[in-house]
């Protein structure tokens, strides 16, 4: 079983922010750097799973307790220091068990977890006889610190040194969370530890220190015997463990299964309209947050939720009073309750040409805005946009129409970067593959500006409209008489229907227009 | 068995005011956060008769005005609540204002006015006065919820003191869980709503589709108080509720759970 990173980073993203209590958390994956949190940017960003020892399951336990500890760094750490200096390396040790306990106070189902990720921590760390130079003593103190064990011999000389510091940092951590004293409190002892490790605060950590091999090969046995060490070590923290129910995992296991089915599902989903040169816009690593307008998405589903019932309410302080007797003589049947649904499928093209660049984070607020009321109303449909990319137009999937709408393809849409020209004949080109194959009833593009291939445009249009799909088209234009203009431009084109607006959000409210409408026709 | 209100944010002060200035009260705020418990309470300390009415789609005019009635031949008049509480100079309680059609919503607007009368013309079209001391609670809750719509502004106007019920702080609901329940289990209390409050939040950002009330948490307790185990006890109070939703959705709420509970 494998996991899928666009799945996982949805998950991993939904429980730091409830975990840190941030709700502008994001989590990423990295390659080049270890596990770290940026605290100013709202980014946690974790070593990918494949990178990581052992199977698949043991794999996601691994990143689902750094998240943790990252998480519980962003709720009660003032700051992280980089680990790649001795004081920066030692305070964050510090700081990890500091926040591991204040974390274990709310969060006390963790500790079978915090547990296991100890065990393959400790298994995934060098021993000492293969670690040289001055690097050797903090790699000790951090193993004696942590795992209450060495991995390897250490060296006589530094055996005292690391036993005192170890000591201190106890203490000091106790003491921080006995008279509640933060980041800050723990940064100035940890000038004494470093004292008592006899080295220099500016010391190097060799990079490769904190790494861990993906290639090691790791049997259950190891894992039990690494267990064993921790559970019996760290005693006193988290109380007699059971090491075999703690390798079960089974209050996880679950959670496992159901994020490898998903993310299956998600990959065979996106993976059938790929076909002409569509991309996906990478899901991870950026911020949908910034392009989330609650009002306009709860002021949309309250005015939409009229439409779904099939009636309207008014308010009228003056009229002819309603007779009901009257009513049932002359109306067979009185009554009609239609509880309306859209079943029109409808693929959404979003210009995102330069010309957009200057109202991008309005224009995305309003496409998220529809695609939660779409989602809501529970139309199927497909948003793909299109920009330029390395001189080159680039056909974006944002959101197939087989998958759920969900903040994957939020933060999708706010990868698209809106830059060069209209070349629509092109886009249509690339997306005319995959149209043909799904075939939706509406095809609705919504532009800024005039294409710069008008022949090409209305030729693909005429192509399109063949194959028994509506070519609608929304102008958007910075006046009235200016988007007014574009949508006559756009009616030359060939289009069935054209609209137009200079408000950005009222772009849901047209598009559900023309969705109500269709269903009319019907 | 009657729970004593908990007046964590002095809202039986604000319905004491209103209620010395015949002012009438709107308590605005999410479902499960003690609007009914606190009117109740209020109209216990004044000893008042309180009437009480929950409306809903299905709630008519003549459940609040009256309806005719054909009795041994003769015609009669049985009337509704809204005129019993008007001509009783009663405390009446509109619960859920928000979720009743417009048409009964204009004969409660017609009532509420300044003059505090109604014309009853579904009977002989005699017009009923309140009684002194008459006094109207309404409740409304967020137009999040489902159901809901916006109140017309002239309704509104009706009720121009307004108090805003949200969910208490945590120790104020732990306190509010312990009255509703009889064991000794703070601490898994505690646990309780601490993810209750977690789910609220994911909820408020659109994280999760649904926001747990008050009414989950002492349920919660109960289920301690019955014997349950912490874990088992927020699996079905907190966490099954989510699986109509899909189960990544389940899965979300569930590895919170575990996160809290093991």
């Amino acid at each position: 079983m494998t996991l899928n990173t666009a799945s996982l980073a949805e998950i991993g993203t939904f429980l730091a922010r409830r975990w840190s209590g941030n709700d502008r958390m994001m989590v990423e994956f990295s390659e080049k750097t270890g596990t770290r949190t940026r605290l100013a940017e709202n980014r946690i960003i974790l070593v990918p799973t494949r990178k990581r020892p052992g199977g698949g399951f043991d794999r996601y336990r691994q990143f689902r307790m750094d998240l943790w500890y990252e998480s519980m760094r962003v709720r009660f750490c003032e700051k992280i220091l980089s680990g790649d200096h001795a004081f920066g390396f030692v305070m964050n040790i510090l700081e990890e068990r500091r926040v591991e306990a204040l974390g274990r106070r709310m969060w006390r189902g963790m500790d079978g977890e915090i547990v296991f990720c100890h065990a393959y921590r400790f298994l995934s760390r060098p021993s000492l006889g293969s670690v040289y130079g001055r690097a050797k003593i903090l790699e000790a103190f951090y193993q004696h610190f942590t795992f209450g064990a060495f991995k390897g011999e250490v060296q006589p000389s530094h055996f005292e040194r690391v036993l005192r510091a170890s000591r201190l940092a106890r203490k000091a951590v106790d003491r921080a969370l006995d008279e509640g004293h933060g980041t800050s409190w723990l940064e100035k002892r940890t000038g004494e530890i470093i004292k008592a490790l006899e080295i220099d605060s500016l010391q190097t950590v060799p990079v490769s220190l904190p790494f861990i091999r993906e290639d090691m090969p790791v049997t259950e046995n190891d894992v039990t015997r690494f267990l064993r060490v921790v559970t019996k070590n760290r005693e006193g923290d988290f109380g007699r463990v059971d090491p075999e129910a703690i390798l079960r995992g089974e209050g996880v296991a679950d959670e496992y299964r159901t994020i490898v089915e998903e993310g299956r599902k998600a990959e065979k989903g996106e993976t059938a309209p790929q076909i002409g040169g569509i991309r996906v816009p990478p899901g991870v690593g950026v911020d949908e947050s910034s392009i989330y307008d609650m009002d306009l998405i709860n002021g949309l589903k309250t005015r939409f939720r009229e439409w779904k019932r099939g009636y309207r309410e008014t308010h009228r302080r003056s009229g002819e009073e309603f007779d009901v007797e009257s009513h049932l003589d002359g109306h067979d049947p009185f009554f009609t309750d239609i509880r309306r649904s859209i079943k029109t499928r409808v693929v959404i093209l979003l210009d995102h040409s330069s010309s957009i660049s200057a109202d991008a984070v309005g224009y995305k607020k309003a496409t998220i805005g529809l695609c939660e009321v779409m989602a809501y109303l529970g139309v199927r449909f497909a948003v793909y946009a299109f920009s330029t990319q390395e001189r080159a137009v680039v056909c974006w999937l944002v959101k197939p129409e087989d998958a759920r709408w969900g903040r994957t393809h939020a933060k999708r849409l706010a990868r698209v970067v809106a830059n060069g020209s209209t070349p629509l004949a092109q886009v249509y080109e690339k997306m005319l593959p995959a149209l043909q194959v799904r075939r939706p009833d509406i095809f609705l593009t919504l532009t800024d500006g005039e294409p710069s291939d008008p022949g090409a445009v209305r030729e693909m249009v005429r192509v399109i409209r063949s194959q028994g799909i509506r070519m609608v088209a929304l102008g958007l234009g910075p006046g009235i008489s200016r988007s007014t203009v574009i949508a006559s431009n756009l009616r030359r084109l060939g289009y069935e229907r054209t609209l137009a607006t200079s408000r950005l959000q009222d772009i849901p409210r047209k598009v559900l227009g023309i969705l109500g409408g269709e269903e009319g026709w019907r | 068995m009657a729970q004593e209100y908990l007046d964590w944010n002095g809202s039986l002060e604000i319905l004491e005011r209103a209620y010395d200035t015949g002012l009438f009260v709107l308590v605005i705020g999410p479902k499960g956060t003690g609007k009914t418990t606190l009117v109740r309470q209020f109209a216990e300390s004044r000893r008042v008769r309180l009437d009480s009415i929950n409306f809903s789609l299905r709630t008519r005019e003549s459940h609040l005005v009256g309806t005719k009635t054909l009795s041994e031949g003769t015609i009669g008049f049985s009337e509704g609540l809204l005129v019993r509480s008007m001509k009783s100079g009663s405390m009446l309680y509109l619960d859920e204002i928000n979720a009743a059609e417009a048409d009964v919503l204009l004969r409660l607007d017609e009532s509420l006015d300044d003059r505090r009368q109604i014309v009853l013309k579904e009977s002989s079209g005699e017009t009923v006065r309140a009684e002194n001391g008459w006094f109207v609670v309404g409740t409304i809750n967020p137009l999040s919820h489902s159901g809901t719509k916006e109140l017309p502004p002239q309704l509104l106007s009706r009720f121009p003191v307004r108090i805003r019920l949200d969910y208490p702080p945590e120790k104020t609901e732990c306190e509010i869980v312990g009255r509703h329940t009889d064991g000794d289990h703070a601490e898994q209390v505690l646990q309780g709503v601490r993810l209750a409050n977690v789910l609220r939040q994911a909820a408020a950002v659109e994280e999760l589709f649904y926001s747990p009330s008050m009414r989950e948490t002492i349920a919660f307790g109960k289920l301690l108080d019955s014997g349950a185990e912490p874990l088992d006890a927020a699996t079905m109070v907190f966490g099954n509720v989510y699986a109509q939703w899909g189960e990544m959705e389940y899965r979300k709420a569930s590895d919170i759970i575990s996160s809290m509970f093991g």
